[in-house]
């Protein structure tokens, strides 16, 4: 006879190793439910994933239309440069967003069930995980047109499978946080929406991590930002993980950018490393967060 | 192992928050700010309960609604924490609270059924080679790939406890739901929870309908205002009941 699982429920909540390993022998459910997502959302549509390409698509080429209408002598292939970043800006902003309804929209099941309450944002995370990796093979085709793919290095690429998983750790555990928070003040979902629209002129999209360098170099007028903020303008503006995560994805695809006011910057190992840290600081309070409340969520439901 | 309870209810008290509101961060910003130390209010629907059921047992829950009944089966089935007290389950654990919990509507029947039985515990291996059986018992084999949203509410019941069943849990827990189903459907209910119990699970069945529960159960726990009034065999405990309903001024 195997030997029966044994479930003690009491009032102190189960820690961190066993939640985990729960999670792992649930590893089958956090696929199924993501495979049964991605068919859920394109069994009705003609175009299926391409709408989840549409967005990021028309915001590219609409940018790259005010940048060549606008800017006199622009960096060249600047579409190409910003394509990597912005689908990347896209898996932050659309996971995160989901994520707030990710344990709302489940709330029957929740209330009935018991599996892992962490598998309905993973699940989350997975789909949209999907759609990275279809809007990154096209990128790819896009360089390739633009013939600045492959360059010299082809398996320096490979650095970007090293900043994805961050990436991840950075959405999961922002995600876990706002799903249970979002059960218990209804809405937080806006805050996130309104926070995800003024990121965005926080992050390399409209611009390159190079012309922030260059404003660096630019007297500010003002003593306190002289002192303090302009030396160390470009280190203070990638310690936003939202940022280090938008170049790292640049620096990891695609060759150094030309005609920018400042030499382009090199791939940094540093940057990767700190960055790193960042993610899973951001996993492990997004963890606490949903550890402390999930059971509470539950009841709220 | 095996001579150990199936279940082990400690001194189990549950109470709940009041919510009086949906609550936004508008809100709680306010009452911090009006009102900073605000007690929270709480509800006890279950006062210190203990009771063990052995394996292989049956035991059926009755009370009056809002007794604590569903919020026993809530807690056994691991979906809440208790406020104190302790409770162990040993074995695999089947849960049939709600109709077609954890099923989406838009999805076909196989592909919910895959689902729920995964969440019963089995791999995914295991619940695509028990599909066969599944929708041969629950009598939709010819509706397999029709969405759920679709069926009438006794197929998506016939569905749900139909997964259960194959799933073979080691400790069923029942809500209410089977009443759902016509009398031929609940007859063969019976028939699989007493099956299912000859091979050794055990079986927690909460309901109103008296008749069912004599002939399921072997023990029978009346809950009254979160409180066990009373536990025994069906045949002491369910007349006992009979009559306090009858005389109960609420219910008349």
């Amino acid at each position: 006879m195997a030997e029966l699982p044994v479930m003690i429920n009491d009032s102190r909540p189960p820690g961190l190793r066993e939640t985990l390993a729960e999670i792992w022998a649930r590893r089958e459910l956090v696929l199924q439910f993501t495979r049964r997502s991605v068919q859920l959302r394109y069994k009705n549509s003609l175009l299926g994933v391409i709408w989840s390409l549409a967005p990021p698509l028309l915001f590219i080429f609409t940018i790259t239309v005010v940048r060549k209408l606008f800017l006199r002598q622009d960096v060249p292939n600047y579409s190409a440069y910003l394509m990597p970043a912005m689908f990347a800006w896209t898996f932050f902003t659309t996971t995160i967003t989901e994520s707030c309804s990710a344990l709302l929209e489940n709330a029957a099941m929740v209330r009935r069930i018991y599996f892992p309450r962490e598998v309905l944002p993973l699940t989350v995370l997975g789909i949209n995980l999907v759609h990275l990796l279809i809007a990154l093979a096209i990128s790819v085709f896009y360089f390739m047109a633009l013939r600045i793919f492959p360059w010299q290095v082809d398996w320096e690429v490979l650095r970007l499978l090293l900043v994805i998983p961050a990436q991840c750790c950075i959405i999961l555990g922002i995600g876990l946080a706002v799903s249970a928070i979002n059960v218990l003040y209804e809405d937080v979902k806006y805050l996130v929406t309104v926070a995800v629209q003024l990121l965005l002129y926080a992050v390399p999209l409209l611009y390159l991590i190079e012309n922030v360098a260059s404003a660096a170099q630019r007297p500010w007028g003002n003593a306190f930002a002289e002192a303090w903020i302009r030396p160390h303008l470009v280190e203070l503006y990638l310690l936003n993980p939202f940022c280090a995560i938008l170049v790292l994805y640049q620096k990891a695809l695609l060759p150094p950018v030309q005609g920018t006011p400042v030499p382009a910057l090199p791939w940094s190992w540093g940057l990767l490393a700190q960055t790193w840290l960042i993610a899973l600081g951001i996993l492990w309070l997004g963890y606490l967060i949903f550890q402390r409340t999930k059971w509470t969520v539950v009841e709220r439901l | 192992m095996h001579d150990l309870p199936a279940i082990e209810v400690q001194q189990v008290a549950k109470s709940f928050r009041v919510v009086h509101q949906s609550s936004t961060l508008k809100r709680a910003a306010l009452d911090l700010l009006r009102n900073p130390r605000r007690r929270v209010d709480r509800v006890p629907i279950l006062h210190e309960v203990s009771f063990n059921v052995a394996r292989g047992e049956a035991v059926g829950v009755i009370g009056r609604n809002g007794s604590g009944k569903s919020t026993i089966l809530t807690l056994l089935a691991g979906i809440y924490r208790p406020t104190s007290g302790r409770i162990i389950v040993r074995g695999r654990i089947g849960t049939l609270l709600d109709l077609g919990a954890g099923m989406h509507p838009d999805v076909t029947a196989e592909d919910n059924a895959v689902v729920a039985a995964m969440i019963c515990g089995l791999s995914r291996r295991e619940a695509v080679d028990r599909l066969p059986a599944i929708l041969r018992f629950a009598g939709l084999e010819a509706v397999a790939d029709t969405q759920v949203k679709h069926f009438s509410s006794g197929m998506i019941l016939r569905l749900g406890f139909s997964v259960v069943i194959q799933a073979r849990p080691d400790v069923l827990l029942v809500d209410e739901v089977l009443a759902v189903g016509d009398e031929g459907f609940q007859q063969r209910c019976r028939a699989s929870i007493a099956e299912l119990r000859a091979s050794g699970s055990t079986v927690v069945f909460v309901s109103h309908d008296l008749d069912s529960i004599a002939e399921v159960c072997d023990r029978v726990l009346w809950l009254d205002a979160g409180r066990i009034r009373l536990a025994g065999t069906a045949a002491q405990v369910l007349p006992e009941y009979r009559v306090a309903m009858r005389d109960d001024p609420v219910s008349r």
